[in-house]
């Protein structure tokens, strides 16, 4: 997962003129680039909240597909907000450090502030490890979902094809609606006495029954789970997440005005990228994090869409937590759907096929391979841009490090 | 009674090895069959499932051959799916990889079935009674490569679990990793030998060969079934997980970056350890291995791109995890006792390039992006110790002209750098790449003459990193001298660190190497240089009072004079005595030829003028007064000086 050096291009122009700008610093023009950042800010989750509509007089056909293509927590939307976290950081950077003077950072309140936001990041990183396991995840409900696709595609359709697709569709079913606790990385490391259980309980099943349901429903679930990895004993994406947020309280008075400000919104907005990510695939323990966001204040003009979408997520998520799912990617919740729908037909399926229920399933098998198709195009790539995400905030915090260093506030080197 | 028939069946195939004549075969038996009326329901089935898988065997020829098949099923074939149904009745009960006769039969049968299935989904025709027989056979077909999809799991998983049971009986795993690692790189592909023994005393990845062949044999028949995704999610599912077992068995549990940071360096350090024996583990024996286990397990040639896919899947799903380990810990605070562990994992992870390359692996860029780090990282914390040199800047000297810590930590550090030579000439030349990716050299040329024309130039990057480290030690020492307000001492301590560094290079092969032949040299004429200096400092003076000329007035030896010079002498020699003998000089050779070379200058000067003056003095009673030292006194009073002692004159006399 080479990180994707796409993204690279279009911000580095941005980094140089204001390298030029911060030549000769001064409060006003400092003053210029916090606002400029802000409305940076501002458009770029405008434009997350509510994506260029396509023109009305597109086809029906092609409007769904344009708005389920770039609708929110789609898998096309997570990576443009990938880009959007990419941008922003890049600018907040130069903000932060293009043409300071060192000591400025280190001196209160952000001897304070500086280290609280590395402390951040570092948690960021697990979340991206983290997320980036929970796609493995979906990539195998993507390969289930494309068995069950091939096997209904098969015509004429038979019992044996259907019963293919059943197999396939329950073991989606299942794992798209499981709740953390069971699901995926849920036992952490090695696995803990519960996914011994499901495991063992999983291969008595197979050996007597054949084709009970513990064969057929668990099977797969029990072995992926026991093959996925955690990001470490006890981990929670909840606690973490929490974890960010303290300390993360708007800048008051003077500091408003300075240098705090990008802070806090550069904070704000990496936990805000981090919490949807989690809230997107399975992700490891994240219990009560459908509504314990803290939102920034409402007065905050930047904040606006932020809050917007964390609304429309937080609303999609508290629905979902009572029934349990995988994960609020848009692209999974259809296949849960679909999943849903086309095991009903596959239930009530008698060979020969019945026109209309055949015809009706066929539109949602198309439907089905399309988000495989989609999912097959995307996915890698978001992962490459999680790694990337990574991989940048490694280098960000080398920097400010270095930058610390400079100003001789990180303590001497041991000898 | 069905048993019975079944042995029947497998005795007479089991004589007969060569699989690829089954057809044939299937075919003498059942002529033999053919004459005989079915007593027994078993033996029927068993009658006409011979018949049929022959009667199949013509059905797809036809279907192939013929532009415009019949729509309808043939007598013979009608049956064809209930035959193999109640043959997928009798393996699920039996189970696969017991008897290779009946598997093979078996397998057979499913491959016949899959291909008239998929014949006659081809062709389209519209005809019910081939569509009802083509519903019944793709029925039958699911139910017999679910049966296979099962039976491969369990297969895979089962020789896993042995695997693990004869881990926990011979301890493979007690800490003996290394050793572990040198005896068992060779057999990298052990999965697949021939030798049973062997394959059980060494059963790490191990496959028995039966497994490997009903393994290969189940493969093949889903794939050609078009099951090729569940026979790839139940290998991969299954090769993960005996992955992660065997991370987790070498305490490799995926610690995350905010634990990392958390934990103290000694578990950190046992962290990479454990980190540093899975990784060298997978570059020599469990990648490798599960190359070949899946290059035995989908050998086809069709299967190439399979086989890629399964291995790079899983390649990449570990090698990840690595990676992430890495960057945890090139983002701890960074430290000079670090820098060893750093490079270790560098040139761990340049060891595992080889093996990730063997797969399609995208992350051969993210590997080398880790090298970076720790890299850079690896110079940063040597750039930490010039640093440390240059701000060592303390007003006290080291009493008695010792050896300075300093000289010795930053010799010690160099020396244990060395053992790394070559992965610091690596990160180094690979950061100076780096820094002047952007300005053209126009240095290199030149450069590269030099070396040419001396070959004890040495101009690998590390060299010249520590060739500054080296001239930062000096300059720092040579300040550290000025500290000493008596010239002497100050050349003494310059001897002693001097000589403490000459030492460290020559007793390092690798920082003698790396020094060169020429840097030596000049060390050692510059510590003689000191030598001399102080010889000069010390007892010039000495040997001064002792000088013949200014003795005599008017053609005679003067005695005030002459009891000056003792007196002098005597005081001069006292004070050298008491001061000096408080010097240290650790170096025991150097010790003995200062010693030596002050006993050959002062002694024979002294002997020659105690024996040609002390007459001059005999006579009075003030000898003893001004001849204080007999020559063999001297001697040992010599033997006293730079031993760190305040030896008492009176106490020797």
């Amino acid at each position: 997962m080479r990180p994707a050096q796409d993204n690279q291009g279009s911000f580095l122009g941005r980094i140089s003129i204001r390298r030029n700008q911060f030549v000769d610093v001064n409060n006003e023009q400092e003053q210029e680039d916090l606002e400029l950042f802000q409305k940076h800010i501002a458009d770029r989750f405008t434009e997350l909240l509510s994506p260029p509509q396509p023109p009305p007089s597109d086809e029906i056909n092609t409007v769904a597909s344009v708005a389920a293509t770039e609708q929110i927590m789609s898998v096309t939307w997570l990576r443009k907000l990938m880009d959007v976290f990419l941008c922003c950081e890049a600018e907040f950077k130069a903000i932060l450090l293009m043409g300071r003077d060192p000591t400025q950072i280190s001196k209160p309140p952000f001897d304070r502030l500086v280290p609280e936001m590395l402390d951040r990041s570092i948690k960021a990183l697990d979340i991206c490890t983290a997320v980036v396991n929970g796609i493995d995840s979906v990539r195998h409900y993507q390969r289930l979902a494309e068995i069950a696709v091939t096997a209904l595609e098969q015509r004429p359709l038979g019992d044996g094809n259907v019963r293919r697709a059943k197999r396939a569709l329950a073991n989606l079913v299942v794992a798209l609606s499981l709740e953390d606790k069971e699901n995926v990385s849920g036992g952490g490391g090695g696995g803990g006495g519960g996914n011994k259980t499901t495991e063992r309980s999983w291969s008595f099943g197979r050996r007597s029954g054949g084709s009970s349901a513990a064969s057929k429903g668990g099977a797969t679930i029990g072995q992926l789970k026991s093959s996925s990895w955690a990001v470490g004993r006890n981990w929670s994406a909840a606690k973490q997440i929490h974890a960010m947020t303290a300390n993360l309280t708007p800048p008051r008075g003077n500091e408003a005005a300075g240098l705090p400000q990008p802070m806090f919104i550069m904070s704000t907005v990496m936990v805000f990228v981090m919490w949807v990510l989690t809230a997107a695939v399975p992700c490891q323990e994240r219990s009560g994090l459908a509504n314990h966001l803290p939102v920034p204040p409402k007065h905050l003009n930047w904040a606006q869409s932020l809050i917007g979408i964390h609304e429309k997520i937080g609303d999609e998520w508290k629905k979902k937590e009572k029934k349990g799912s995988a994960g609020l990617m848009e692209e999974m919740t259809r296949m849960e759907k679909l999943g849903h729908s086309l095991m009903e037909f596959a239930d009530g399926f008698h060979y020969p096929a019945e026109k209309d229920a055949a015809e009706s399933a066929a539109v949602q098998v198309a439907e089905m391979a399309e988000i495989c198709r989609r999912m097959e195009e995307e996915l890698v790539p978001l992962q490459q841009q999680i790694r990337e995400v990574f991989h940048r905030i490694v280098r960000s915090r080398a920097e400010i490090l270095e930058v610390l260093e400079q100003a001789g506030k990180v303590s001497a080197p041991v000898v | 009674m069905e048993k019975s028939g079944n042995h029947h069946h497998a005795n007479e195939s089991s004589e007969n090895h060569d699989h690829k004549s089954e057809d044939h075969e299937n075919k003498q038996h059942s002529d033999e069959l053919h004459s005989s009326t079915p007593e027994s329901q078993s033996e029927s089935s068993e009658h006409s499932l011979v018949e049929v898988m022959e009667a199949v065997v013509d059905f797809i020829q036809t279907l192939s051959s013929e532009k415009d098949p019949l729509g309808e099923i043939s007598p013979a074939v009608e049956s064809f799916p209930e035959a193999v149904d109640s043959l997928v009745s009798k393996m699920e009960s039996s189970g696969l990889g017991r008897d290779e006769t009946e598997d093979s039969v078996f397998i057979d049968a499913v491959n016949r079935i899959s291909k008239s299935v998929m014949r006659l989904r081809e062709l389209k025709l519209d005809s019910t009674p081939v569509s009802s027989w083509l519903n019944r056979a793709s029925s039958v077909q699911h139910r017999a490569v679910s049966l296979l999809d099962e039976e491969f799991r369990h297969l895979l998983d089962r020789s896993r679990e042995e695997e693990k049971k004869n881990n926990n009986n011979n301890n493979h795993h007690d800490g003996s990793n290394s050793d572990h690692n040198n005896s068992s790189t060779n057999d990298s592909d052990r999965c697949v030998l021939q030798d049973h023994e062997e394959a059980e005393e060494e059963s790490f990845h191990d496959f028995s060969p039966e497994s490997i062949s009903t393994l290969k044999k189940i493969a093949g028949a889903m794939i050609s079934a078009g099951y090729e995704a569940e026979c790839c999610m139940s290998y991969e599912m299954s090769r993960r997980h005996a992955f992660k077992e065997e991370l987790t068995e070498v305490g490799f549990e995926g610690i995350n970056v905010e634990d990392v940071q958390r934990i103290g360096w000694e578990s950190l350090e046992g962290e990479i350890a454990s980190w540093i024996s899975i990784v060298r583990r997978c570059s020599t024996v469990l990648f490798p291995g599960e190359l070949s286990l899946c290059n035995a397990v989908f050998p086809d040639q069709d299967h190439s791109s399979v086989r890629k896919r399964l291995f790079t899947g899983l390649v990449s799903a570990v090698t990840i995890r690595f990676l992430d380990f890495s960057g945890a810990v090139v983002l701890t605070k960074r430290s000079s006792e670090k820098l060893f562990k750093f490079l270790d994992m560098y040139e761990t992870l340049r060891d595992l390039i080889p093996a990730v390359e063997q797969s399609d692996s995208d992350l051969i860029q993210e590997i080398k992006l880790a090298q970076t780090r720790l890299g850079e990282a690896a110079v940063t914390i040597f750039g930490e110790l010039e640093k440390s040199i240059k701000s060592d800047n303390g007003r006290t000297p080291v009493p008695s002209g010792a050896v300075h810590p300093l000289t010795r930590y930053t010799m010690n550090y160099l020396k244990y750098a060395c053992e790394y030579k070559e992965t610091l000439d690596q990160v180094f030349q690979h950061y100076e790449a780096n820094q002047t990716d952007n300005k053209p050299e126009p240095e290199t040329k030149p450069r590269q003459q030099q070396r040419e024309d001396d070959e004890e130039y040495k101009v690998s990057a590390f060299a010249r990193q520590m060739i500054r480290v080296m001239e930062l030690l000096d300059a720092n020492l040579e300040i550290k001298s000025r500290l000493y307000r008596d010239p002497s001492l100050r050349f003494i301590f310059l001897m002693n660190n001097g000589r403490y560094i000459l030492q460290k290079i020559k007793g390092s092969i690798e920082i003698r190497d790396l020094m060169g032949q020429s840097w030596t040299r000049k060390r050692s004429t510059e510590l003689r240089q000191y030598h001399k200096s102080y010889q000069r400092e010390t007892w010039g003076k000495v040997l001064q009072c002792m000088n013949q000329e200014g003795l005599q007035v008017n053609g005679k030896v003067s005695k005030p004079v002459l009891k000056e010079r003792f007196k002098i002498f005597n005081a001069m020699f006292d004070e050298i005595h008491k001061t000096q003998s408080t010097w240290i000089v650790s170096d025991e050779q150097m010790q003995s030829e200062l010693r030596v070379s002050i006993s050959s200058l002062v002694i024979p000067a002294y002997r020659s003028f105690f024996g040609r003056y002390k007459q001059h003095l005999d006579s009075g009673k003030q000898t003893d007064k001004y001849v204080k030292y007999q020559p063999e006194d001297i001697e040992s009073f010599i033997d006293d000086l730079f031993d760190g002692n305040p030896t008492s004159m009176a106490r020797k006399r």
